[in-house]
């Protein structure tokens, strides 16, 4: 499955204030805390579904320097596209 | 020996109900917090194509002067981006955050949320005037 596809139905929520950019899945907020597993750098959080291993959250802090681009300008399969290196990375 | 003149006042906190305000229109309102009164805006629909469809609910948009009343955590603007740099020439710009504010709104479809967290942007201009910029569901 390819991240495009896999992200179709995803949420894109990013605050240029906060410079705080999250891809997630709806699913994500409605596991507990023990069902989901996590792992984190400096600037980047990916959160996992800990059963299936599928990834329910990429996240990105100070998105501006770590991305390179404002990406409050850009729609949401440039973004996915964007994060596409880290996410497979991750995911 | 307990003194109760010294209890820390308790501060109700009003929701409002789903069936309250599910039919109300998205309008900008203001509260006074510390003093100063703050524009609550709703958002720009189609700003960004991928906002949650939660933040246009006028039960969450109506119940934000929560998150300015009762945060949990404010935070300074410190970001890069262009945007957030070129309206700090304006003047403040303040992020209010509030931790599990959904289920405690009791919306439709939303009741077994976990772990989410509200971030309102609010920009305290030179000018003197004071609006919420943005408002974003983020998870924790």
């Amino acid at each position: 499955m390819t991240i495009q596809t896999l992200t179709q139905n995803w949420y894109v929520s990013y605050d240029v204030y906060s410079d705080l950019l999250q891809i997630y899945d709806d699913d994500v907020f409605k596991l507990p805390n023990d069902e989901l597993k996590e792992e984190r750098t400096n600037n980047i959080r990916v959160i996992f579904n800990k059963e299936s291993s599928s990834p329910l959250l990429f996240e990105v802090k100070k998105a501006y320097e770590v991305l390179g681009t404002n990406v409050d300008s850009l729609p949401k399969p440039v973004i996915i596209k964007l994060v596409e290196p880290y996410f497979s990375k991750y995911a | 020996m307990l003194n109760y003149f010294c209890m820390p006042e308790v501060t109700e906190v009003n929701y409002r109900t789903n069936e309250e305000v599910w039919d109300w229109p998205i309008e900008s309102y203001s509260v006074t917090v510390e003093g100063k009164e703050i524009e609550i805006t709703p958002k720009i629909p189609g700003h960004h194509e991928s906002s949650h469809p939660l933040e246009q609910t006028p039960t969450y948009f109506y119940n934000l002067d929560q998150v300015l009343l009762h945060p949990d955590d404010v935070l300074l603007d410190t970001s890069n981006n262009p945007k957030a740099v070129e309206s700090r020439k304006k003047g403040e710009c303040k992020i209010y955050i509030k931790n599990d504010f959904i289920k405690d709104l009791h919306i439709p479809g939303y009741s077994d949320w976990k772990g989410d967290e509200t971030r309102v942007v609010v920009m305290f201009e030179n000018t003197g005037k004071n609006y919420t910029k943005t408002y974003r569901i983020t998870k924790k």
